[in-house]
C-alpha cells in the first residue's frame, strides 16, 4: 500500500514546503529528474495520473508524484473526470495504490463530499493549511528570519505581519529585508519602513484607521503612498465615505446588539468591533459634517476643480478639523 | 554621430548611477554579492524612476563575465551585449504589445532552455500590468515553479492592476519618486560634462518640474540647454517653464498674512508684465500653500519635494500661519485657480482672489465656519439669558423690556456689520440671489460672473448654502419688538426721500439711484423701524435693490438720522396685476394665438 496525501488551503507556501519535505525524504536530489513527477491538476485526466503513478521508481526508495492544483477536488469542478467510469477506475486505484508510490494532491479548496476526497481521507492523510492567525504569522516571521540568518525585532515582525498578505509575500519581504540589512544581524522596524512594500489593502485600512483616530500626518503619509502606487483617488474617497457611512449607521443605531449591527451593515466582525471603538471619537453631527465634506469633495473632483491628491489631503485635514471641534 | 537625447545617453550603467533609490540598490547589491537571488522581481514605480534601467543593471550584474558582481564591468562581451540589447539570455518583452496568452505560452516554452552565453536567463517584462487575465494565469504557473537558471523581472507603473497571486510570488520593490534634491548632483554632473555653465537654482527648477521622474528631468534639461546655449540661468529656466520664482510666491504668502493686499497686487503686476502664465501662477501658489500645510501638520519630510534650505523657509512661513488659515486659503485658491482658467479676465479674477487672501475677514466671515458659529453662539447665549430671566420673573416692567430692547439692537448692529463685510466679498450676495431666482443672474455685476460656474455646485450642495442667507435675515427681524417709533416718521421720510436719493447720488451710487427712480422706489409703510418700500418693475431690479439695501439704509440715516431696517419691497398694485396675475386660461389663449393651435399642448401638472 502506497502513501497518499492531500494538502489544501490558502497558504500555498506551506503546502509547497510540505511537499518538498516529503520529496526530500524519499527522493535524493540526484534522482529527482527520474523519480519525482510534478503534474498540473487543472489539465490532467484521471487516467494520466494513474499511468504516471504506476511507473516503478528507478533509483529512489519511492516514486513521488505531486498533483498540484487538483481542480477535480474542488466543488463543482469536474475537469479531470471525462466520464463516470474513469473516475471509478481512479477511485479503485487510490484504494489500492502500489507500495512504491507516494502520491500527493494539493488544492486551494476541496469538496468534502466527493468520493475521491473520502477515499484519500480513509486511506491517506489530509491536512488543511488555512491562513495563519496574526500571532502565528508573527511567530512564523520570526522563525523564518532566523532561518535566513537574521533575527528580527518583535515590533518589526508585527509590523510586517500587519502589512503583508499571504506567506509568499511575507517570504519575499523577509528575503528583501535580510539582503537590505546585510551586515547587521537584526532586522529593525526602521529597516522595514525603508524597504518593505505594503499591500494596498492593508494600506487603505491603515489610512482609514489613522483618519478615524486623528493621526493626521500618518494618514497623509499613507495617502501619498497609496496615490503613488497608482490607487485611484475615487476609490480612496469611496473607502473613506463608506467608512463614515457605516459609522453613521452605527451612531444612529446605538443600543442595538452586536449581531444585529453586523447583520444589518454586513461588516466583518473584526472591522465592526474596531468601528464600535472608533465610534466613540465622534458625535453624530461630526459624522454628518464629515460626510458632507466627502460629498463636496466628490463634486469638486468630478468637476475638475481640484487636483486629486491635494484635494484628498485637504479632505483628510478638514475631517481632522471637524473632529477637533 | 547623430544626437542622442540626454536621457538615453545617461541611462545608468551600474548600480551606483541609479539616482534616488538607495534602499533598493543596496538590497539588490547585497543579494548579488551573497548569491541569494530571487527568481522573480517586481519593480513598481512611476515613469522615469529607473525600473527598466535597474532591471538591465541587474541582468548585467548576474551575467557579467567577471561576476556575478555588484559592479558589472560594462566592458566584457556580455555587458556590452546587454547594453546594446543583443544578449541572447536577456529577453526584454514589452507586455503592452505582447499581452496575449500566446505570447506568454511562447515564453514558457523557451524558459526551460538553459542560458547559452551567460549564467542566467533574465526575462524583463515591461508594463506587465497590460497582460490579459489568461496571460497572467499562464505566467503565474511559470513564476511558481521557475527553472533555476531563470530570473524574471516584471516592471510596471500600476502594481494595483496585477492579480494578488502574481504580487505575492514576486519580490517587490517600490521605486519612489526621485526627490529634486537627489536629482540635483546628477544634473550638475551632466551639465558639467556637456560644458554648460548652469546656475544651481535653474537646475533645481528643472528637477522640481520633473515631478520625480528622472527621465522627464533630463528631457527638460535637454530643452533648457538648447534654449540657453552654453549658459543656463535661473531666468532662462523660469521663462522656459512660464513659472514664477519661489521668492515671489513666498512673498505673497507673507504679504497675505501681514494683510498687505497692495504688495500682492504689485507682485501680480510683475507676473503679468513678465508675460507669465496666470493659471500656472495660481497653481504654483497652491502648491506652496499645500507644502506649507504639509509642514504645518508635520507630514513626512519626503512629501515636500524641496531642498533643505527651502524647507527651512517653508517651516518659517508655516509657523506664522495656523493650519486652519492655510486650509481656508487653500479653499480660496482652489476656487480662484478654477476661475482663472475660465475667466475672460483672468487677471481681475486673480487679483480679487488675492485681495481676499490678504483680508480673510472679507470671506471667512461666511466661508469660515468659525466666524459664523461665533455669531450664532452669541445669539444662543442671549436667547438663553432671556429665557432664564423670563422664567425667573414672569412679570417684567416695561422699562426693563425697553432696556433689553436697546441691547438687542446693538447686538443686531454688530451682526449686520458682519453681514456687510460678507456682501463685499460677493459670496452671500450670490446666495441671496440664488434664493430668489436663478434667472436673475444676468443682473449681477461683472466681476462676479466667473462665480456663476460655482453656483450650480452651491445649489447642489443644498441645505447649508440655502440657509446661509438666513442668519442675516433673522437678525433684521430681531429688533422688531424693540423699536417704538411713531408713524410720523414715515411722513418725514417721505418728504425727505428726494434728499435721500440726492445723498446717495452724491456718494456715487448713480446706478442704484437710477434704478430706484425708474422703479419708483419710495417709502410706503413703516412699522417699528422696519421700512417697506414701494416698487414696480422687473424682478431683476428688485433683487438689485435688495442687494444694496444697506446703502439705502445708510443714506436714510445720514439724511434723517433715522435708523431703519428695510424689510422688503412691496409691488405697486397696478404693476403687479400686469406682471403676475395672468390666469392659466389667458396664458393658454395667448400661447395659442402666438404658436397656433397645433403646436400648443396643454398638460396638467
Amino acid at each position: 500500500m502506497g502513501e497518499l496525501y492531500l494538502f489544501y488551503g490558502q497558504e500555498k507556501l506551506l503546502i509547497m514546503e510540505a511537499i518538498e519535505k516529503i520529496k526530500n525524504k524519499y527522493v535524493p536530489e540526484a534522482y529527482e529528474a527520474m523519480d519525482f513527477q510534478r503534474l498540473d491538476g487543472e489539465e490532467i485526466t484521471y487516467d494520466d495520473i494513474v499511468n504516471v503513478s504506476r511507473v516503478v521508481p528507478m533509483l529512489a526508495e519511492k516514486r513521488v508524484v505531486a498533483v498540484l492544483n487538483a481542480a477535480f477536488l474542488e466543488e463543482g469542478r469536474k475537469s479531470a473526470a471525462k466520464s463516470e467510469s474513469s473516475e471509478n477506475r481512479f477511485v479503485e486505484f487510490l484504494e489500492n495504490t502500489p507500495p512504491y508510490l507516494c502520491l500527493i494532491f494539493s488544492a486551494e479548496k476541496v469538496d468534502r463530499r466527493k468520493k475521491i476526497f473520502k477515499v484519500i481521507q480513509q486511506k491517506g492523510f489530509v491536512k488543511e493549511f488555512a491562513p495563519l492567525s496574526f500571532k502565528d504569522k508573527v511567530r512564523w516571521i520570526e522563525s523564518r528570519s532566523l532561518k535566513y540568518g537574521k533575527s528580527i525585532e518583535p515590533s518589526a515582525a508585527a509590523f510586517m505581519a500587519q502589512f503583508t498578505s499571504d506567506l509568499y509575500h511575507v517570504d519575499g519581504e523577509i528575503k528583501k529585508a535580510v539582503a537590505y540589512v546585510h551586515e547587521k544581524n537584526k532586522i529593525e522596524k526602521k529597516d522595514l519602513e525603508r524597504i518593505m512594500s505594503r499591500s494596498t489593502e492593508a494600506n487603505i485600512f491603515g489610512l482609514i484607521d489613522s483618519i478615524a483616530e486623528g493621526k493626521v500626518s500618518h494618514a497623509i503619509n499613507i495617502l501619498n503612498d497609496l496615490m503613488y502606487a497608482g490607487e485611484k483617488s475615487l476609490v480612496i474617497l469611496f473607502m473613506i465615505s463608506r467608512y463614515f457611512m457605516n459609522l453613521f449607521a452605527i451612531k444612529v443605531n446605538e443600543g442595538r446588539t452586536f449581531s444585529e449591527l453586523q447583520k444589518g451593515l454586513n461588516l466583518h466582525p473584526y472591522a465592526l468591533k474596531k468601528m464600535l471603538l472608533q465610534a466613540k471619537n465622534f458625535t453624530v453631527q461630526q459624522v454628518r459634517d464629515i460626510l458632507s465634506l466627502c460629498q463636496k469633495f466628490d463634486l469638486d473632483l468630478k468637476r475638475g476643480r481640484i487636483e486629486e491628491k491635494k484635494g484628498l489631503e485637504m479632505l483628510i485635514l478638514k475631517i481632522s478639523r471637524v473632529m477637533k471641534n | 554621430m547623430a544626437y542622442v537625447a540626454l536621457y538615453r545617453k545617461y541611462r545608468p550603467r551600474n548600480f551606483d548611477e541609479i539616482v534616488g533609490q538607495e534602499a533598493i540598490v543596496r538590497t539588490l547589491k547585497n543579494q548579488v554579492k551573497s548569491g541569494k537571488i530571487g527568481h522573480a522581481y517586481l519593480f513598481c514605480g512611476m515613469r522615469g524612476t529607473g525600473k527598466t534601467s535597474t532591471a538591465r543593471v541587474l541582468a548585467k550584474a548576474l551575467n557579467c563575465e567577471h561576476g556575478p558582481t555588484d559592479t558589472p564591468c560594462n566592458k566584457c562581451k556580455n555587458c556590452i551585449a546587454i547594453n546594446e540589447g543583443s544578449m541572447m539570455d536577456v529577453i526584454e518583452m514589452d507586455a503592452a504589445s505582447n499581452r496575449g496568452i500566446d505570447d506568454i505560452r511562447a515564453l514558457r516554452e523557451r524558459v526551460n532552455f538553459p542560458p547559452s552565453e551567460g549564467r542566467y536567463r533574465v526575462y524583463i517584462i515591461d508594463e506587465v500590468h497590460m497582460l490579459t487575465t489568461e496571460a497572467f494565469n499562464a505566467l503565474l504557473k511559470t513564476l511558481e515553479e521557475p527553472p533555476r537558471h531563470v530570473v524574471f523581472i516584471l516592471a510596471t507603473t500600476e502594481p494595483n492592476r496585477l492579480p494578488a497571486t502574481i504580487l505575492s510570488r514576486c519580490m517587490r520593490f517600490d521605486f519612489k519618486r526621485v526627490q529634486a534634491r537627489e536629482m540635483l548632483p546628477h544634473l550638475k554632473r551632466i551639465t558639467e560634462e556637456n560644458g554648460v555653465d548652469a546656475e544651481e537654482r535653474a537646475l533645481l527648477l528643472v528637477a522640481r518640474n520633473s515631478q520625480g521622474s528622472m527621465r522627464d528631468a533630463l528631457s527638460l534639461l535637454d530643452k533648457a540647454l538648447s534654449f540657453g546655449g552654453n549658459r543656463l540661468t535661473f531666468e532662462d529656466a523660469l521663462s522656459l517653464f512660464g513659472a514664477v520664482g519661489d521668492d515671489l510666491l513666498m512673498e505673497i504668502a507673507r504679504a497675505a498674512k501681514s494683510r498687505n493686499p497692495g504688495r500682492i497686487l504689485d507682485v501680480i503686476e510683475e507676473v503679468v508684465n513678465t508675460g507669465k502664465d496666470l493659471v500656472r501662477f495660481a497653481d504654483d501658489l497652491m502648491v506652496l500653500y499645500r507644502n506649507m500645510l504639509m509642514v504645518s501638520v508635520g507630514a513626512n519630510r519626503e512629501l515636500v519635494d524641496v531642498t533643505d534650505e527651502e524647507y527651512g523657509r517653508l517651516e518659517a512661513l508655516a509657523k506664522i500661519y495656523s493650519t486652519e488659515e492655510i486650509l481656508n486659503s487653500l479653499d480660496l485658491l482652489k476656487k480662484a485657480a478654477g476661475d482663472v482658467r475660465w475667466a475672460s479676465q483672468p487677471r481681475t479674477v486673480l487679483e480679487a482672489a488675492m485681495v481676499k487672501l490678504a483680508m480673510p475677514e472679507l470671506w471667512t466671515g461666511d466661508a469660515g465656519e468659525a466666524a459664523k458659529v461665533k455669531v450664532l453662539e452669541q445669539r444662543v447665549e442671549e436667547l438663553e439669558r432671556r429665557l432664564k430671566e423670563l422664567l425667573e420673573s414672569p412679570a417684567l416692567s416695561v422699562q426693563e423690556e425697553k432696556k433689553r430692547a436697546k441691547k438687542d439692537e446693538n447686538l443686531a448692529k454688530v451682526k449686520e456689520n458682519g453681514g456687510e463685510k460678507g456682501n463685499m466679498a460677493g459670496e452671500p450676495l450670490r446666495d441671496e440671489v440664488e434664493e430668489k431666482s436663478v434667472e436673475e443672474e444676468d443682473m449681477k455685476d461683472g466681476p462676479e460672473k466667473p462665480e456663476k460656474l460655482g453656483e450650480e455646485a452651491a445649489r447642489l450642495e443644498g441645505k447649508p448654502e440655502v440657509s446661509e442667507g438666513a442668519p442675516g435675515e433673522e437678525v433684521r427681524q430681531s429688533p422688531g419688538g424693540g423699536k417704538r417709533k411713531k408713524d410720523g416718521t414715515l411722513e418725514e421720510l417721505k418728504t425727505k426721500w428726494r434728499d435721500v436719493l440726492e445723498e446717495l447720488e452724491k456718494s456715487g451710487k448713480m446706478a442704484l439711484v437710477n434704478v430706484m427712480k425708474e422703479c419708483r422706489v419710495e417709502p410706503c409703510d413703516m412699522k417699528n423701524g422696519a421700512l417697506f418700500l414701494s416698487f414696480e418693475g422687473f424682478e431683476g431690479h428688485k433683487t438689485l435693490i435688495e442687494m444694496q439695501k444697506k446703502l439705502i439704509e445708510e443714506g436714510i440715516k445720514s439724511v434723517t438720522g433715522l435708523e431703519v431696517v428695510i424689510k422688503g419691497l412691496k409691488k405697486n398694485e397696478v404693476a403687479a396685476s400686469k406682471d403676475e396675475d395672468v390666469s392659466d386660461e389667458e396664458f393658454i389663449r395667448s400661447a395659442v394665438e402666438l404658436f397656433g393651435e397645433d403646436l400648443v399642448e396643454i398638460e396638467d401638472e
